[in-house]
């Protein structure tokens, strides 16, 4: 991405929160289209299973249209914003272990297309090795690695979310890519065996 | 730079703008070479192989209980400019203006009748009485302090006027109130005993109040004073200069 096209996204970001936060659903609905699989992704390499992940996905939007009163968006990007929000759900929902309001419980209105029995297997596929390999890591190396490298936010970005320093960031990403490095070489070597 | 870790994010930079390879990094860094080996490459194969999207029917799911709730928690209508709640907009502008208005208060409370501020100190003196807790002895405070400007203006040979009509505008409001008390009829009747000191005389003529009586600015100062009659009645038996 060009740095005029970055420039030309971030204020049409800017502008659908400043619509969203006067009140336009429709707005909002837009962050939502965008920002959904990123949040989901992230939950889902943090969350115990891929229920939880779209659960505490749907709790995210929820939270975030209640509380868009409190972003600011000089402060950071609303996606900074909305994986702050999911990790602290995360981590409510790992401490408390309380179910929480689940999909299947809110009543159906429009369910579009049914998830195809293709979809499930290629996510599963896809992010099962992923998922095995990063559960051996601490919660903080794993959140860092899938915020920097999955998601693709700058460090400065990282630390905002995660509510660290910089170098704090930089010392769990070397540690983390280490240990994914020393799995992924045992991961090979096994396999050649 | 020798901290492994900014070396590292160093590395991460300049290979995702493709101004390095993996190669060229350890190259330039070879004390480092092993640990960024390891971590470079599972950066790499992270960023191509955890691609995950969230399945269909649950996005869809989710927005449909987004958009149930957003209808029954509709947002209220923005009523600020610039992002900011009304409150942060105008705060600053607030507290300048009450900083200004103590500041000023403050500053006024030393003006004497030829001074600019001395319009405000009337202003505050009289906002003074109406919040008072201990009205009589504000009443009292604020005529000396007035028939202290009209001997002032005497002793210095300014314009008396100012300080003419803002002690006459007290003793008019304090009859006005039904204020006058004892006490404070004591003290005016102390006032004019200072006047008279001063050379000015209050004769039985002007005391009745007929008020042609108000001085030019810049006249000088006549040998009687007006006041207002009802002061006077509140004056009766009080012996008079």
């Amino acid at each position: 991405m060009t740095s005029q096209t970055q420039r030309s996204a971030d204020a049409t970001e800017i502008d659908l929160v400043r619509r969203a936060k006067a009140g336009e659903e429709r707005a909002f609905a837009a962050i939502y289209q965008a920002y959904a699989d990123r949040v989901y992704r992230f939950l889902r390499y943090r969350a115990p299973d891929q229920a939880s992940a779209e659960d505490l996905t749907s709790e995210v939007f929820l939270r975030a249209w209640d509380k868009l009163d409190t972003f600011d968006p000089q402060g950071a990007p609303i996606g900074a914003w909305l994986f702050r929000i999911a990790r602290n759900l995360a981590i409510d929902h790992d401490r408390l272990k309380k179910p929480i309001v689940s999909l299947d419980e809110i009543p159906p209105q429009d369910q579009g297309a049914p998830a195809s029995l293709e979809d499930r297997l290629s996510a599963r596929l896809e992010g099962d090795r992923v998922m095995n390999l990063l559960d051996e890591l601490t919660n903080d190396q794993r959140e860092v690695l899938v915020l920097k490298f999955v998601e693709g936010l700058p460090t400065a970005q990282v630390a905002q979310v995660l509510g660290k320093r910089q170098g704090a960031i930089r010392a769990l990403q070397m540690r983390g890519l280490q240990a994914l490095g020393d799995r992924l070489q045992a991961e090979a070597t096994e396999g050649t065996q | 730079m020798t901290d492994p870790d900014r070396v590292l994010e160093e590395c991460l930079k300049l290979l995702a703008s493709g101004q390095l390879t993996i190669e060229e990094c350890l190259e330039r860094h070879p004390r480092h070479a092993a640990k960024l080996s390891r971590a470079l490459q599972a950066a790499g194969w992270l960023q191509s192989s955890a691609d995950l999207f969230m399945p269909v029917a649950a996005r869809n799911q989710v927005a449909s209980a987004l958009a149930a709730h957003m209808a029954t928690h509709p947002r209220r209508q923005a009523r600020t400019l610039w992002g900011l709640p009304a409150y942060r907009q105008w705060a600053p502008a607030l507290a300048a203006l009450a900083l200004c208005l103590i500041a000023g208060t403050a500053l006024a409370q030393t003006a004497r009748p030829t001074d600019l501020l001395y319009g405000w100190r009337l202003a505050s003196e009289s906002a003074w009485l109406s919040l008072s807790p201990a009205p009589e002895a504000t009443a009292m405070a604020v005529a000396e302090r007035r028939a202290q400007d009209l001997l002032w203006t005497v002793a210095t040979g300014e314009q008396t006027e100012p300080a003419l009509s803002a002690y006459q505008d007290w003793l008019a409001r304090l009859q006005s109130s039904d204020m006058v008390t004892d006490r404070i009829a004591q003290a005016l009747a102390a006032h004019q005993a200072a006047f008279q000191a001063s050379g000015i005389e209050l004769t039985g003529t002007e005391l009745d109040g007929s008020s042609e009586d108000t001085l030019p600015a810049g006249t000088p100062l006549p040998n009687t004073l007006p006041l207002p009659s009802p002061v006077l009645e509140g004056l009766d038996g009080l012996p008079l200069p």
